[in-house]
């Protein structure tokens, strides 16, 4: 209990360094007036909209005021949308999610099913495959397979959409380009453990009890793995949210990646702090969820 | 050594090793200048295709640049943001994991915070943010990459000093009145030296991937500078007409990546696997 | 079956087509990564998606041309005064007729200096909007105001009472409009669906629904175009115009838009202070090679002037300087580069056709003449701050749009726009003076010496004269890309095969 309180309390601390690093970068470095407004603004228009973001303030008290406003759960207007910054990131939000979740699935699920195979038939064919496999997936430009996966499934044969989030078949190719990126670390780590504990004393020993090879594989070495994995889980999240922008700008798939990174090109402050809370509240939970479930699972964290 | 952990070992070397040398003696493997512009010869195809001709061999790209002396130069940038980059992750994580791990108390305390909070930033949106406002110069492209990638060494180090603290012959040797600093590096360092060269060695790979998804997104090194990244990039707005631009130089990252990955992944194979799982946790 | 109607309707002849019923879906791929629909944003391409729904009082056709839209017809009054009358029996999408006191409302919180709108500029000097009758309007400019009906072209008139009862900021969420079509469903970044308004003015929209999906990266675009996804796209990257070419059911339209692509100098610093220095740089360039590799051909050189050949007081004594990179090289061992002095070239990239391409090309073309340049491709905010903070050189390349009017253009180079590094009193003069007299004749010599002017001082290179190229379906009919890059959809038909 203990554990779990003092992880919560220190939640806000990387959301507050973000804040704070986005919000001054992008202030400093930019200037929002000219994009909103135009190029051919009327003084007048500048000065009220200065007052109105408080642009003459120094960047901190800027700052300070973002802060006291977001306590308030305001986090301000899009300057490009019109529209309060929450309500637009989140309006992306269910993309952004879906493409994350079906990327996982496929790149989790089948990156485990292929580790547990090339586990089972350690040095033997079905291995070496997926272990050239993988090595070669994870050595891809994630954006170059989304492009030759449009062209092959999309131009040549047709299947599928090329682009848009419209309907099952638009999500397959975006999923599929997610996933690839993903599933070769999860095969290699279920892979290594599955071998790990294959060795380890209590299979050998159930081994030797008579219990079959897939037994062993199916009751004590997977099992096995399933920390590993999770541990791994959380450490992808940031490089996966990565890969959903990569993903989204191919594909032109509304999410809130593709989003973010067009507000950084407009200066819209509240639109990209916003984002890139969602993204890292996101990750600190996760990660929070990962080291909960590594807790329970082995009781030695807990006592630390 | 089993077979297949031979194999990718030599594979593994010999694409590194091969690409290694075409970057240190590109100027002579050249057979053109890589920036020099002939807008009448644009985008002709490789040898091995219809109008393709010996003069330039992997063809030309939009400006009439010649892609094989582009593609040969871009290696040198590619390995040297790589290995850069890679280097200030590396030294900067594993001092503060040394650090945090030696030390303890409320400066592990700080440390370890810090590394967990960075962590929670998705990495390549702060190179975006970083990259987009300050431009892609390439101090700033190998800074941005670089600082990406500290904590996981910082995570690493801790734990391993944290174990490798406790042996004998470390509490032997802080007994004898050695000073912190000559125990983290003559006893803890050296110790630890094989684990971080694995992980060091995949970051490469990681970097240069990275590298090539901010080009991607035209946060790259500003053109016409010849990165594999940005040559990917602009072949893909070509794809459907010059197919061989984008491929090749996807083709070149993915050998490059390749050999990384197998020397990597054979090294981490050839040390005892527990260690390296259990400090990775 | 479909055939078989068709025969029938093709029988009925003129009746048929008069009672033709919307049908089909229409799909286009939009280049822009488009914000918002509200038509007080500051992004020109927003008109794109908001002129579906609402409406000017004086339209651009496609070839920058004005035409009467809610408007009929217009009249100088007096030197200050003009008189617009309005279109009788126009209907809002909500039933509630239109009138007078709609433009009254829309023009007077456009020109209140409490609010921020986008084109505010465009209709600068009005200064009081009077209802004569439910159809008749006057406008009360300070000075004479030639530019009052161009410039009315860019704002779209928004119904009094949403505005009311709703809020100026919340009317958008629930468009109400005169336009060829309703509001549908707008999903940001994704796409903007509107249904065909049977009972449109101009006659009803040949398509019953359109879906303007953004798709901002070229190939991608072209893809979808490939793939039948979309029957039209804008702006085909040139290089990808071939793979569109090849297909036997798709085709590729361009025109010549009135905007300029233009690479402006610093001239306050060293050395390009010097017009020599300038001028050297501008035949170091060979335009019509890059003209030919850069864009297909398509568009054109401009002719050594700021303005297109198709906008209002372009000067046809003028003519494009020729490539003479010998000539370059001796005027620039005149001047004397400054040691240590890099040239850079900033762009933008995506913003104009071929815009990267083409800096870097010209660059290629200046380091051959002994003026080693780099382009440094910047995002649209750090251009602005460049330009704020007059850092903006050594050169720029930069696109203006005159929308068919030198006006619209020139003011880059005044002193009154605070953005020009180039000064010089009688371009400054000429300028203020056509913006003030109704004389078509004497706007137009302004013009023309200004052009001139600007050919002798060189304040920037002028490039092309870009063109709007769009990939389309062979099934779409009556219908080419517009000058202004505006989507106009309401005559266009979509053909089963």
């Amino acid at each position: 209990m203990r554990y779990l309180l003092r992880r919560l309390l220190l939640v806000p601390v990387p959301l507050l360094l973000v804040m704070g690093f986005v919000f001054i970068v992008l202030r400093v470095s930019g200037d929002p007036v000219a994009i909103y407004l135009g190029t051919d603004a009327t003084p007048e228009m500048e000065a009220l909209l200065r007052a109105e973001l408080r642009l003459d303030d120094p960047v901190l008290v800027q700052f300070w005021h973002f802060l006291l406003d977001v306590l308030q759960g305001d986090f301000g207007n899009s300057l490009q949308f019109r529209a309060p910054a929450l309500e637009v990131v989140m309006a992306r939000l269910p993309g952004t999610l879906e493409l994350l979740g079906l990327g996982l699935a496929l790149g989790l699920g089948l990156g485990v099913l292929g580790g547990i195979a090339a586990a089972a038939f350690r040095d033997r064919l079905p291995d070496m495959a997926l272990t050239v496999i993988s090595v070669i997936g994870q050595s891809m430009p994630s954006f170059w397979l989304g492009i030759l996966l449009i062209q092959l499934f999309a131009l040549d044969l047709g299947w599928l959409p090329t682009s848009g989030r419209d309907g099952w078949e638009s999500a397959v190719l975006p999923a599929l380009t997610l996933g690839a990126f993903l599933l070769p670390n999860f095969l290699m780590v279920t892979r290594a453990s599955v071998l790990e504990s294959m060795n380890e004393q209590f299979v050998a020993s159930a081994r030797a009890r008579g219990a079959g090879t897939t037994r062993a594989l199916c009751f004590h070495a997977v099992p096995n793995a399933v920390n590993p994995v999770i541990s791994l889980l959380g450490l992808q999240l940031g490089r996966m949210m990565g890969g959903a922008v990569v993903t989204e700008t191919v594909f032109a798939w509304p999410g809130v990646g593709r989003l973010m990174v067009a507000s950084i090109g407009q200066r819209d402050v509240p639109v990209v702090i916003v984002a890139v809370l969602v993204v890292a509240v996101t990750i600190v939970l996760a990660n929070l969820l990962v080291d909960l479930v590594q807790a329970a699972l082995d009781p030695r964290i807990r006592a630390d | 050594m089993r077979a297949g952990l031979r194999l990718r070992v030599w594979l593994g070397a010999l694409l590194v090793g091969g690409l290694v040398l075409v970057a240190i003696f590109a100027p002579l493997l050249a057979p053109h200048d890589p920036y020099a512009q002939n807008l009448m010869m644009r985008l002709r195809p490789p040898v091995w295709a219809d109008r393709g001709s010996w003069t330039h061999i992997l063809g030309t790209d939009n400006f009439g640049r010649d892609l094989l002396s582009r593609l040969i130069y871009g290696s040198r940038l590619s390995i040297t943001v790589g290995l850069a980059a890679m280097v200030i992750a590396l030294v900067l994580g594993t001092t503060l994991g040394l650090v945090a791990g030696y030390v303890g108390g409320r400066v592990e305390h700080v440390i370890m915070r810090l590394a967990e909070a960075y962590q929670a930033l998705p990495e390549i949106l702060m190179a975006i943010v970083v990259v987009a406002v300050f431009g892609g110069g390439l101090t700033v492209l190998i800074l941005v990459l670089g600082l990406a990638g500290w904590e996981t060494y910082t995570r690493l180090a801790f734990n391993l000093t944290r174990s490798l603290r406790a042996r004998a012959y470390v509490e032997a040797a802080v007994a004898g009145g050695a000073g912190a600093g000559y125990v983290m590096w003559r006893h803890i360092l050296p110790q630890m030296a094989p684990v971080l060269t694995v992980v060091a060695t995949l970051q490469v790979a990681q970097i240069i991937l990275q590298e090539t998804a901010l080009s991607f997104l035209g946060l790259g090194l500003p053109p016409p500078t010849a990165t594999w990244g940005n040559i990917l990039a602009e072949g893909r707005d070509r794809l459907l007409v010059a197919p061989w631009i984008a491929n090749l130089a996807g083709l070149s990252i993915v050998l490059l990546v390749l050999g990384i990955n197998l020397l990597g992944g054979a090294l981490r194979d050839m040390l005892d696997p527990q260690r390296l799982s259990r400090a990775a946790r | 079956m479909m055939r078989r109607l068709l025969l029938a309707c093709a029988l009925c002849g003129l009746a048929a087509t008069a009672q033709a019923q919307p049908r089909g879906t229409l799909t286009v791929g939009a280049a822009v990564f488009t914000d918002n629909i509200s038509p007080a944003a500051a992004g020109y391409n927003t008109l794109s998606l908001s002129y579906q729904v609402w409406e000017p009082l004086v339209a651009r056709d496609a070839s920058d041309a004005l035409v009467p839209a809610l408007a009929t017809s217009w009249e100088v009054v007096s030197p200050t005064r003009w008189r617009f009358r309005l279109r009788p029996n126009v209907r809002w999408h909500d039933g509630t007729p239109f009138t007078a006191e709609d433009v009254r409302y829309t023009l007077a919180y456009v020109i209140s200096p409490q609010t921020v709108y986008g084109r505010k500029t465009r209709i600068a000097g009005l200064t009081a909007i009077e209802v004569v009758d439910p159809l008749t309007v006057d406008l009360v400019t300070e000075g004479p105001a030639p530019l009052l009906a161009r410039g009315l072209a860019d704002i779209a008139i928004e119904q009094k009472a949403l505005g009311e009862r709703v809020g100026q900021a919340n009317a958008i969420r629930t468009p109400i409009g005169t336009g060829p079509f309703r509001h549908a469903e707008w999903v940001p970044a994704s796409h903007f669906d509107v249904t065909a308004n049977s009972d449109y003015w101009g006659g009803a929209p040949r398509v019953a629904r359109v879906r303007i999906r953004m798709i901002p990266e070229g190939s991608t675009r072209v893809a979808s175009l490939l793939a039948g996804e979309t029957q039209i796209i804008e702006e085909v990257p040139v290089d990808l115009i071939p793979s569109v070419r090849a297909r036997r059911n798709l085709a590729v339209d361009a025109v010549e838009s009135s905007v300029s692509l233009v690479m402006s100098f610093d001239t306050t610093r060293p050395p390009f202070n010097d017009v020599r220095a300038r001028r050297a740089v501008d035949m170091a360039i060979d335009k019509p090679l890059l003209h030919r590799q850069m864009l297909d051909g398509f568009g054109s050189v401009l002719d050594g002037q700021l303005v297109t050949r198709n906008t209002f007081g372009h000067n046809p004594n003028l003519q494009n300087r020729p490539f003479d990179p010998a000539g370059a090289r001796a005027l620039l061992r005149e001047v004397g580069i400054p040691a240590g002095f890099t040239n850079r070239i900033n762009t933008l990239s995506g913003r104009y056709l071929s815009d990267v391409d083409i800096a870097s090309a010209v660059a290629g073309m200046l380091d051959a003449v002994g003026l080693p340049t780099a382009v440094n491709v910047v995002e649209g905010a750090v251009m602005n701050r460049m330009e704020r903070a007059r850092e903006q050189g050594p050169m720029w390349q930069v696109g203006w749009f005159s929308v068919g009017d030198a006006d619209f253009n020139t003011v880059w180079y005044t002193e009154a726009s605070r953005r020009s590094y180039w000064v010089n009193a009688e371009y400054d003069r000429l300028w203020r003076e056509a913006r003030s007299t109704l004389d078509e004749g004497a706007r137009r010599a302004a013009y023309h010496r200004m052009m001139e002017i600007m050919q002798e001082e060189q304040p920037a290179i002028f490039l092309f004269g870009l063109p709007r190229v769009a990939g389309r379906s062979t099934r779409v009919v009556n219908w080419r890309p517009a000058a202004d890059s505006l989507l106009r959809l309401n005559t266009l038909e979509l053909r089963d095969r």
